[in-house]
């Protein structure tokens, strides 16, 4: 195969030449799919060394099990981004313990009831805190939150990505929004709490 | 959520979403990528036809059991309780060994994330989807765990003890 036809070739096409051994499939298959992966972590963990570290691993794991891939089961994407998640909890799990993976039971019985307007989420400092509100959120919204808002995968791909239901990728993500929602109307209350002409913090 | 917030918060996403378009791997990610790739020595080692995966796998099933026959033969004599921990599944929790011998016990079923597992002593394999699973704890007559084991299908899966 050309270089030219190996830019062309599918995904699958890609790994299947990966597990054959063939070294510029393999070259192709990064630069194609590297970006992906790197801001799936870099979403979910917010550093980019540890995003650095994760594509790294992904792809090493790519070289050493390409011959695992069935085709039919699920996209390219989709198994690159499931294996970058598998890195990313271990990491997280490594720096934070285990407990904080899946610790939003108590912010869902909260969830926003609130009908204020949200501000304009679009200025720097709206994104800024609008990236800390992700990150603050429990993994399993964030993860759907990254992969369905922000990278635009469809929810089934999602749901492949996770290995779980559509259903399920619904729900959690309309949930993360509705997290995401308090937070950022939380954030804007308290902004326009210490603004307010006249107001002094205390010292106590 | 109302309308109004709904499309205040996916304008902010699609916003946040565009602060990375351009975000990438480092160079060294893909120098390291391909060095690895050239470290493994022969191009066949990548790929196995299914009939040879399966040979391997019968071999590697043979050498697992024959390896567990001789530790639980090795240990019937010297910890029977261990030994009769093995022959009913369980497998024991690494660091436990320093821990007072089993006199009696009961089993908890319980539900486990994934990544804990290997902490138990279970690997799980990197492109493994399934997010917790069952589990029976062996907890000794001091309420601390002596053993573990699976009670779903996690080891076709992708997990290996």
């Amino acid at each position: 195969m050309t270089e030219v036809e190996l830019e062309a070739a599918p995904d699958e096409v890609l790994v299947a030449r990966i597990a054959a051994g063939e070294r510029a499939s393999l070259s192709v298959l990064f630069r194609r799919r590297q970006q992906a992966v790197y801001r799936f972590a870099l979403h979910l963990t917010g550093s980019p060394a540890i995003a650095d570290d994760v594509t790294q691993d992904v792809f090493v794991t790519v070289i050493r099990e390409a011959g695992r891939f069935e085709a039919g089961r699920a996209t390219v994407s989709a198994w690159l981004c499931g294996i970058a998640r598998n890195f990313v909890r271990r990491r997280l799990a490594l720096e934070h313990g285990t407990a904080s993976l899946d610790d939003g039971a108590a912010e869902i019985a909260a969830l926003v009831t609130d009908a204020s307007a949200l501000g304009d989420l679009t200025s720097t400092e709206a994104i800024d805190s609008l990236r800390r509100a992700v990150l603050s959120l429990p993994l399993r919204y964030r993860e759907v939150i990254v992969l369905c808002d922000l990278q635009e995968m469809t929810y089934a791909e999602t749901a492949e990505t996770l290995g779980c239901p559509v259903g399920t990728v619904r729900s959690r993500l309309n949930r993360g929004r509705a997290l995401l929602t308090a937070k950022m109307l939380d954030a804007q209350a308290h902004q326009a709490a210490i603004s307010q002409p006249g107001m002094t913090r205390c010292h106590a | 959520m109302t309308e109004q917030q709904q499309r205040a918060l996916a304008a902010g996403l699609e916003a946040l979403a565009a602060t990375t378009t351009s975000a990438s791997a480092s160079a060294r990610v893909e120098d390291a990528v391909m060095a690895e790739f050239a470290r493994i020595p022969s191009p066949q080692s990548h790929a196995r036809p299914a009939a040879s995966n399966a040979v391997w796998r019968a071999i590697a099933a043979m050498l697992m059991l024959a390896c567990a026959s001789g530790i639980w033969l090795a240990q019937r004599h010297t910890r029977p309780a261990a030994a009769a921990m093995q022959q009913a599944g369980f497998l024991e929790i690494p660091g436990t060994g320093y821990l007072p011998p089993l006199e009696s016990a009961a089993i908890v079923r319980v539900s486990l994330p994934v990544t804990t597992l290997p902490s138990y002593g279970i690997q799980i394999a990197p492109d493994m989807t399934t997010e917790s699973v069952d589990a029976d704890l062996l907890i000794a007559q001091d309420g601390l765990a002596r053993g573990i084991r699976l009670v779903n299908d996690l080891q076709r899966s992708g997990s290996t003890p």
